[in-house]
């Protein structure tokens, strides 16, 4: 079972993440990233993870895609709260070092600045392979 | 009714009938037919009951002007009337001087063949003088004849409407009607109904009780119109036509001498009408000799016509009626039999089955022999036959028609694409003399706008194809073809992806030297749904060997083309580039620079190159967001090689480290699929890293590269349960040999 829920914010659009990503419910997420897509402001991302129980190789495609489909858009993909498990997942793909990794949903919805800081703070500053990250 | 012999013109003539009035309808009608009794009065007198006065009914009852006489005893004026008991009743009432009264006695009239019958109410009174001594009898009576005959014909009319009402069959009907108005007549009367047909042209045989056979067989279907005899042209003329004496009339000159033969001399025809005014047919009075009828005739021609058009109205409603039910049963027979059929047509995914099931389908129900072909490589292939015996199937199953001839009607109609139909065998060489075809049915199957086969019905014997079945025979071609093109797109597919999947795996290993190689693969999804997962290995020029494994994100026939993509060009640059990073390099700008497809582009990976050496295997690795891969020791530990590097497809040039390890003699390198890990078993845990570690412990020891893998699997079978499986395994093992 999975759910995306998109909700717009003073600070940025929040798609939060709940259930298990996968082959089957990839498609949710796909939707979601394409309706986004169509606003003509163009604020930052933030996926809440905390709600998100697994996520396979085609989760991670999904992710992805929205990462890069929103970098087209000069807009940012921020994570927050992820799950341990996800954490590993990410950390073995390489993620962790492309999508900057925030504590909670707040954290991430911070200021740029705020939000680079903490970003900063939190991977240890080795930067990011991120070509959306613009003042 | 009751017409005297040898009083023609007169006789019982109801008042106002003299000057011989038109009838105004049906109340004259009935006057005419009841006709109007009168009293009849004489006075005898003395003990021989002597005829001293009488009125003309009296006479006329009697017998008419012979028996006019007066001053003759009663007895010897009507000697019939000792027999019967009457005289001695006179006798009575003469020497008691008490009246006798009689209601509706039959007395027989007249002696030989001029008797009749007739019915009277009467009284026989005394007759007295002055002194009160009885002189003489007085005979006062009405005859109620007519009223018995009127009562009988109400009741034989009545019974007639009444099986009109039942709706008995109408031949039954038309000849009971024929049967009592010849019984109800006095004189020999011969009737005969005759029927018009739907177009009103011709008359047929409805009902002739009392003509001959060969008359009635004659006259069976003459035409309508001027001058052909009495019915023809009353049927033309709508109009009751009188032909008294048939031997001059010049209506009967083609039919004298039948008439002749049948012994009918007059013939009196009143056309039969519906109540829009259309001929339904005629009724004819005939008589043995020459006629005209009186008012009496005509009306009781008139009411019979009228009963039988009811008969024949009733019975044209009712056959219409059930023609009207049969249709619209066929229709929900037909109905159901295609949607059986369509249902049975559209439950097979093979395409020569479902051509088998149209075959069966269509023979017997449809025709006896039915043979299904299809066009393949510019050939004619039979592919179903059906036939009622097992010879007769071989037979025309062995039967291949020709493509291009065109004296072949299958190949005539996968030219056109039109249906064939004809009542001959077929032309063109077959086993139709064994067979015993007299004619067939070939329709096209078509698959937008091209026949791609043909459906061919067969008759023999009477079987014959109607318009019914033909368009019954259309339908279920269509839907045949559309079922067999559906099937056929849906093996294409399968057919397809199993290709392409098997070009993504490799049909057998190569041989390593130094090392044993051993793989495992299981796809998650059937038919249409290939894997993401990939392996492959390959030598490079100089004696080093290539190897790697990895996972696409996705599954299906986007995924397999990326796969193919990977592989491709890692076997393509691997000769021409230094090292595994370089490789893995190219792969990735391959993917960022793949325009962009509704598929991901993103790929996990782990690439190597290994080396023989004489202490075994050197390795070279990069791992690109792929699980980590295990080295396995002789002594079963496993080991996990933290190689650092993202997944592929984001960005080109992406940070990659190579690994360098070295398996010694039994150790072993394993690589898998996240499809092991996330392996759930039955309460929806995941197989996960420790199980595969401990997975790995059961192998066998100084295990080969297959004792690896079998030890993994079996596990991971076991825990899953043998339930599907979610998502594509594959694991790769390199065992080196230390040879």
């Amino acid at each position: 079972m999975f759910s995306v829920d998109v909700r717009t914010q003073a600070r940025g659009v929040v798609f939060t993440l709940r259930g298990e990503l996968d082959f089957d419910s990839v498609v949710q997420l796909h939707e979601a990233t394409e309706r986004e897509l169509e606003r003509t402001d163009k604020p930052p991302v933030v996926a809440d993870c905390a709600g998100l129980a697994f996520c396979d190789s085609s989760g991670i495609g999904g992710l992805l895609r929205l990462y890069q489909r929103l970098s087209a858009q000069g807009r940012t993909l921020r994570l927050a709260a992820v799950p341990a498990s996800v954490a590993r997942l990410f950390a073995l793909t390489g993620l962790d070092q492309l999508f900057s990794v925030h504590a909670d949903v707040d954290e991430a919805l911070g200021t740029d600045t705020a939000g680079q800081a903490a970003a900063d703070a939190t991977d240890g500053g080795q930067g990011a392979i991120d070509e959306g990250r613009s003042a | 009714m009751t017409r005297v012999p040898g009083q023609q013109s007169s006789g019982v003539v109801p008042s106002g009938r003299e000057g011989g009035r038109a009838p105004d309808g049906p109340e004259d009608d009935v006057r005419a037919l009841f006709g109007q009794s009168t009293a009849v009065f004489a006075s005898l007198a003395g003990p021989a009951h002597m005829v001293e006065a009488a009125n003309s009914a009296f006479y006329a009852a009697i017998g008419g002007p012979e028996r006019t006489r007066t001053g003759v005893p009663l007895g010897r004026l009507m000697p019939e009337l000792a027999d019967q008991g009457f005289v001695a009743l006179l006798d009575r009432v003469y020497r008691t001087g008490r009246a006798h009264t009689g209601r509706d006695v039959r007395v027989m009239l007249g002696e030989g063949a001029g008797a009749r019958e007739a019915y009277f109410d009467f009284t026989y009174e005394p007759r007295l003088d002055t002194g009160g001594n009885v002189t003489g009898v007085r005979v006062v009576g009405v005859e109620t004849t007519q009223v018995r005959q009127a009562q009988r014909l109400t009741a034989e009319h009545r019974a007639l409407l009444e099986q009109i009402a039942r709706q008995a069959p109408l031949t039954d009907v038309l000849d009971g009607m024929a049967r009592v108005i010849e019984e109800l007549s006095p004189d020999e009367v011969l009737v005969s109904v005759l029927l018009a047909d739907a177009d009103g042209r011709h008359l047929r045989h409805g009902a002739a009780p009392s003509l001959p056979d060969f008359y009635n067989e004659a006259i069976d279907g003459i035409a309508t119109g001027e001058g052909v005899g009495s019915c023809g042209t009353a049927a033309h003329r709508r109009r009751s036509v009188i032909v008294s004496d048939i031997a001059t009339d010049p209506f009967w000159d083609d039919f004298r001498d039948l008439a002749e033969r049948a012994g009918v001399a007059a013939c009196w025809s009143t056309p039969i009408l519906a109540r829009d005014g259309s001929l339904l047919g005629t009724f004819a009075m005939y008589h043995r000799v020459p006629r005209a009828p009186q008012e009496v005739d005509l009306a009781l021609a008139r009411v019979f016509a009228d009963t039988a058009a009811l008969a024949v109205e009733r019975h044209r409603e009712e056959q219409a009626r059930q023609a009207a039910e049969a249709r619209e049963k066929a229709a929900r027979d037909d109905l159901a039999f295609l949607l059986r059929a369509s249902t049975a047509l559209g439950s097979d995914l093979d395409a020569t089955q479902t051509l088998q099931r149209l075959a069966a389908l269509c023979s017997p129900t449809l025709a006896p022999l039915c043979a299904v072909d299809v066009v393949e490589g510019g050939r004619v292939r039979r592919v179903a036959a059906s036939a009622p015996t097992g010879r007769q199937r071989e037979l025309l199953a062995s039967h291949s028609p020709v493509y291009d001839a065109s004296d072949d009607a299958v190949a005539r109609v996968l030219a056109s694409g039109l249906s064939e139909v004809a009542r001959r065998t077929p032309t063109g060489p077959g086993p139709w003399h064994d067979l015993g075809v007299t004619g067939y049915l070939c329709l096209p199957l078509m698959d937008r706008g091209t026949a791609f086969g043909t459906l061919t019905l067969l008759s023999t014997d009477e079987h014959a194809f109607d318009g019914h079945t033909v368009a019954l025979a259309e339908e279920l071609a269509r839907r045949a073809a559309s079922a067999a093109r559906n099937a056929r797109q849906y093996t294409h597919r399968v057919t397809l992806a199993r290709d392409l999947q098997a070009g993504l795996l490799m049909p057998e290993l190569p041989d390593v030297p130094g090392a044993d190689v051993a793989t495992y693969y299981h796809p998650a999804g059937e038919g249409l749904d290939i894997g993401g997962d990939f392996y492959d290995i390959f030598p490079l020029p100089d004696g080093r060997w290539a190897f790697m494994l990895g996972d696409v994100c996705g599954r299906g026939a986007n995924a397999a083309t990326t796969t193919a993509l990977v592989r491709h060009t890692a076997r393509a640059v691997a000769p021409l580039l230094p090292d595994p990073e370089a490789v893995v390099q190219a792969v990735n700008r391959a993917l960022c620079n793949r325009p962009d497809s509704h598929g991901s582009g993103f790929v996990t990976l782990v690439y190597g190159h290994l080396t023989h050496t004489p202490d075994g295997l050197d390795v070279e690795l990069i791992r690109a967001g792929h699980t980590l891969p295990l080295v396995l020791d002789a002594g079963h530990r496993a080991r996990p090689v933290e190689a650092v590097g993202a997944l592929l497809g984001i960005t080109p040039d992406t940070p990659l480290r190579p690994h360098r390890l070295r398996l010694r003699p039994h150790e072993s390198l394993l690589l898998y699929t996240d499809g092991i890990t996330e392996a759930r078993g039955g309460d929806g845990d995941q197989f996960g890293e420790e199980r595969l570690a401990d997975a790995l412990t059961g192998a066998p020891r100084r295990p080969g590269a297959h004792d690896v893998i079998d030890a993994l699997t079996r596990a991971v079978r076991t825990f899953t349960g043998g339930h599907d499986i979610d998502d594509d395994q594959a694991v790769l093992v390199l065992t080196a040999t230390g040879r």
